[in-house]
């Protein structure tokens, strides 16, 4: 049962995977894709293609175990469903009021601590919506 | 403008939406592109047989023509036809079967009950490719007009080492049967039979119509990158444009990374000739049949009138309460202009005392008037956001040129062109010297060769009626292609042949660039709120005050003369009659008789005979001897060139004020006599003794607007006649639209 704050990404038939809540942030970054010009009479005329977003989940810190997920998310590189739990029932929805399809971008990381199984910094998983 | 379109591949009459989102603010053009990747106009290889065929039955090619319908209810020998009127003869000629669509009849007859049985294998057909192919769908059609079809039937596919590659028994449950084979991955059939085991009715044959094996693909907007269609029915030669005979073209790029079908298969790299995964890899051949749509997504609209949408569950009052907080009724959709009514009072009567109404949900104070305790509920009532549809036009039907595929490219492209293109290298020669027809029956007579003889069997056309008015004593066009025989008639009246978007070949005369505003106004208005950029050019090229037209009669020779005489014709002592088949040339001949000559050896009568303007094909019969030869020899009338005349005709002011502009008019052998060349000479100096204004107008554009269509297009400087007929529109679809349309200044009639 998700809670309210989870992130999860899901690949079409497989099991959902929850990605580590811990020392991070959201940011979601809409772009519209576009085409506008202003007629002879000035009237500004807009057609838009589609609205798409890119997220991006900056880690201030993960430790190994959770690095790991992603980098294997990442390795699949197959189109995934996100889901962004707003409460337990509604989730983040794209422009068409459908749960987002992204694919994964490679993952930067920066390890700070070898003790345990490890502490790293700079990372931050980025999604494109496709 | 296009009258129809298509939401969800169903059509429909264009709705006044459909105009209203071309000219919103925030257009929103959607596009799909009908891919057929067998299409049997185009296909050769493909053949029909049966082992079990009726006294008539056209099995090959009508059971793979992609035509589904019969024309007629026919009168057949099982018991069911009456002479009442309503029955058709069965076609019996080959002429009759290419206008009557009729199918396979099997000898065989089902019992009673409409079972095949019997010493008999049950009745089959057999549908052979030239080369191996795919096949992700497959079509059975019983008889559509009279209703019946085969309820039991077995499906067996082949590859060309006999091997089955599927085989199912199915049951119809209607005239047409669809069946989905594209999980099957058969990607290399040979052969596939059609056998029946029961039919729908009993005491009688089996019939079908179609038989035919589909790979057919709708790409959506999430796989075109770019689409480019150019159409037009004026070419920029640097001369008037008069005759002219336009291919109109798309540009299609695709993306070439996955291609996901409407069954949900999924195909990598699909595009790739070499990809033996990709069932399209021995598909991109040239002479594919593409049909693009283009249109808009709607506005988002409500119902026009309101409809429930939810009622709660009982709300409880205690004697203690007189009011009650909803803090938020759920709709679970997107309403418009909700109210909500207290119902279902038990015991106390409820009113409303506040309310706030959102499009999601509204928020509610109950207060009880009367009665001590008791229960209520509270229904919503509103009107709901309706699912937005994409509404799309039909943009013509194109036929691939090569595909193109850059390995270090995410994409494929390929040009493709009208019908038009397909009829450019067919040669014909009409079976007779047509005499005193109308440019209109001439057209006739050519287009109706081409749906013989190509055969295009789904060859249509709109000629205008203005044509009937030019009549051409003689006409012989000699060895053409089909386009030069319609581009000679388009230049004899000034006129224009082109596909319309609803793939019609439409052939305008010069009348087609007036416009009566009387019989109603321009099809559509473009003004200053719709586009980016208007040109005006002045074609002074175009300007001609001064005009020369040869007058060519063809006239028939006054008398006899020899034609040609054969070789030797050798008849073997086994030979009794030989089909000789004799052609003269490009020289066309009226009344020609065959002689026999020069026998030695033996007598030859000629026992039967069919003459051409171009030849004849007669029998030959031995009429004595034992072995032989003799020649043939053909006198007729020959169709020959008189001495041509010139017609010269001038607009006298327009020398006065831009000098001489001489234009010599093309010679055409269909301008034979005076009328028809003053006519042509009147009309010229109308349209092109004074400088004309036309326009090209860089817009959002309306893919309803076709070429012909009159526009309003009033400028930075509006007059009462800004009127133009569309000749030209480039429009292009990368997800936003853009459309140059070029038009003609209307010249006004009353």
């Amino acid at each position: 049962m998700a809670v309210k704050g989870d992130i999860t990404l899901v690949q079409s038939g497989m099991p959902s995977v929850v990605l580590s809540p811990f020392g991070r942030k959201l940011i979601i970054k809409p772009t519209e894709i576009s085409r506008s010009g202003r007629t002879a009479s000035g009237k500004l005329r807009r057609q838009i293609v589609a609205v798409k977003h890119t997220f991006e989940l900056p880690y201030s810190y993960i430790d190994g175990d959770a690095l790991n997920t992603l980098l294997s998310l990442y390795d699949l590189k197959c189109e995934m469903s996100l889901y962004i739990y707003y409460s337990p029932t509604s989730t983040f929805l794209n422009d068409n009021g459908a749960v987002p399809t992204v694919l994964l971008n490679p993952i930067q990381r920066e390890r700070l601590t070898m003790l345990g199984v490890g502490i790293w910094t700079g990372s931050t998983l980025t999604m494109d919506e496709v | 403008m296009i009258a129809t379109s298509y939401v969800n591949g169903v059509s429909q009459a264009r709705s006044a939406a459909f105009d209203a989102a071309a000219k919103s603010t925030c257009p929103n053009p959607k596009a799909s592109l009908d891919i057929l990747w067998t299409d049997p106009y185009v296909l050769s290889g493909m053949t029909v047989e049966t082992d079990d065929e009726g006294h008539i039955s056209w099995h090959d090619p009508h059971v793979v023509d992609l035509i589904k319908a019969t024309p007629h209810k026919y009168f057949l020998l099982d018991n069911t036809a009456v002479l009442d009127g309503t029955f058709f003869l069965c076609p019996s000629t080959i002429q009759e079967a290419i206008e009557n669509q009729f199918g396979w009849y099997s000898d065989s007859v089902c019992d009673e009950t409409g079972t095949f049985s019997g010493e008999l294998p049950h009745p089959a057909i057999t549908v052979n490719f030239a080369d191996p192919r795919p096949i992700k769908q497959l079509v059975v059609v019983g008889e559509p007009t009279i209703g019946q079809y085969p309820d039991e039937f077995d499906i067996a596919i082949y590859d060309s080492g006999d091997a089955e590659l599927f085989s199912d028994t199915y049951i119809g449950t209607s005239v047409e049967t669809l069946i989905d084979l594209s999980s099957e991955g058969i990607n290399a059939a040979s052969y596939m039979t059609l056998t029946i085991k029961h039919w729908s009715q009993g005491g009688t044959m089996a019939k079908i119509v179609e038989f035919f094996g589909i790979v057919s693909d709708t790409i959506g907007a999430d796989d075109i990158v770019t689409m480019s269609i150019l159409e037009e029915r004026e070419l920029n030669t640097g001369s008037l444009p008069i005759g002219n005979l336009s291919c109109n073209e798309i540009d299609v790029e695709l993306q070439n990374i996955k291609l996901v079908r409407s069954s949900g298969e999924e195909v990598d790299d699909p595009f790739f000739p070499d990809n033996t995964d990709s069932y399209l890899s021995s598909q991109m051949t040239p002479n594919i049949r593409i049909t693009p749509f283009i249109g808009f997504k709607l506005p988002n609209t409500f119902e026009a009138s309101p409809s429930d949408i939810i009622t709660t569950t009982e709300i409880t009052f205690v004697a203690a309460t007189t009011d009650i907080f909803l803090f938020e009724i759920l709709y679970g959709e997107t309403v418009s202009e909700s109210a909500a009514e207290i119902v279902d009072k038990v015991d106390i009567t409820v009113s409303i005392t506040a309310a706030a109404y959102y499009f999601n949900r509204c928020v509610l104070t109950l207060h009880k008037d009367t009665g001590e305790s008791g229960t209520c509920k509270v229904k919503v009532t509103g009107k709901k956001l309706l699912t937005s549809i994409i509404e799309l036009i039909k943009i013509g039907t194109f036929w691939t040129n090569d595909w193109n595929v850059d390995e270090s490219s995410f994409s494929v492209t390929v040009t493709a062109r009208d019908r038009l293109s397909l009829l450019k290298d067919v040669d014909f020669m009409l079976d007779e010297i047509l005499v005193d027809k109308t440019l209109y029956e001439i057209a006739e007579a050519v287009l109706n060769h081409a749906k013989q003889n190509v055969p295009m069997t789904d060859l249509t056309w709109d000629i205008d009626d203005e044509l009937e008015s030019y009549v051409v004593p003689y006409c012989w066009f000699g060895k053409v292609s089909y386009t030069q025989a319609l581009s000679r008639i388009a230049e004899a009246c000034l006129g224009q042949v082109y596909m319309s978007k609803e793939d019609v070949l439409t052939i305008k005369p010069y009348t087609a660039n007036q416009y009566n505003p009387a019989a109603g106004g321009a099809d559509l208005t473009i003004d200053e709120d719709e586009y980016f950029g208007r040109k005006q050019p002045i074609n002074s090229s175009n300007l001609k005050n001064h005009v020369t037209v040869i007058i060519s009669p063809l006239v028939l020779e006054d008398e006899d003369s020899e034609i040609t005489t054969t070789d030797e014709i050798v008849f073997g002592s086994g030979d009794t009659d030989i089909e000789q088949t004799i052609i003269w040339g490009d020289d066309a001949v009226s009344g020609a008789a065959a002689n026999i000559t020069e026998e030695t050896g033996i007598t030859v009568i000629i026992t039967a005979s069919k003459y051409y303007a171009w030849g004849c094909v007669l029998t030959l019969h031995k009429n004595s001897g034992t072995e032989g030869t003799c020649k043939v020899a053909v006198t007729g009338k020959k169709l020959v060139n008189s001495e041509p005349e010139e017609y010269v005709a001038s607009n006298s002011n327009s020398i006065l004020l831009y000098g001489k502009k001489e234009y010599h008019y093309k010679e055409n052998f269909l301008i034979q006599d005076t009328t028809m060349a003053v006519a042509i000479a009147t009309n010229l100096l109308n349209a092109y003794a004074n400088p004309r204004k036309d326009v090209s107008v860089d817009w959002i554009g309306n893919p309803a607007l076709e070429l012909g269509d009159v526009i309003d297009n009033p400028g930075k400087y509006p007059t009462a006649d800004d009127n133009y007929i569309v000749t030209k529109q480039s429009i292009k679809y990368d997800g936003t639209l853009n459309t140059i349309t070029e038009a003609r200044k209307a010249i006004i009639v009353a």
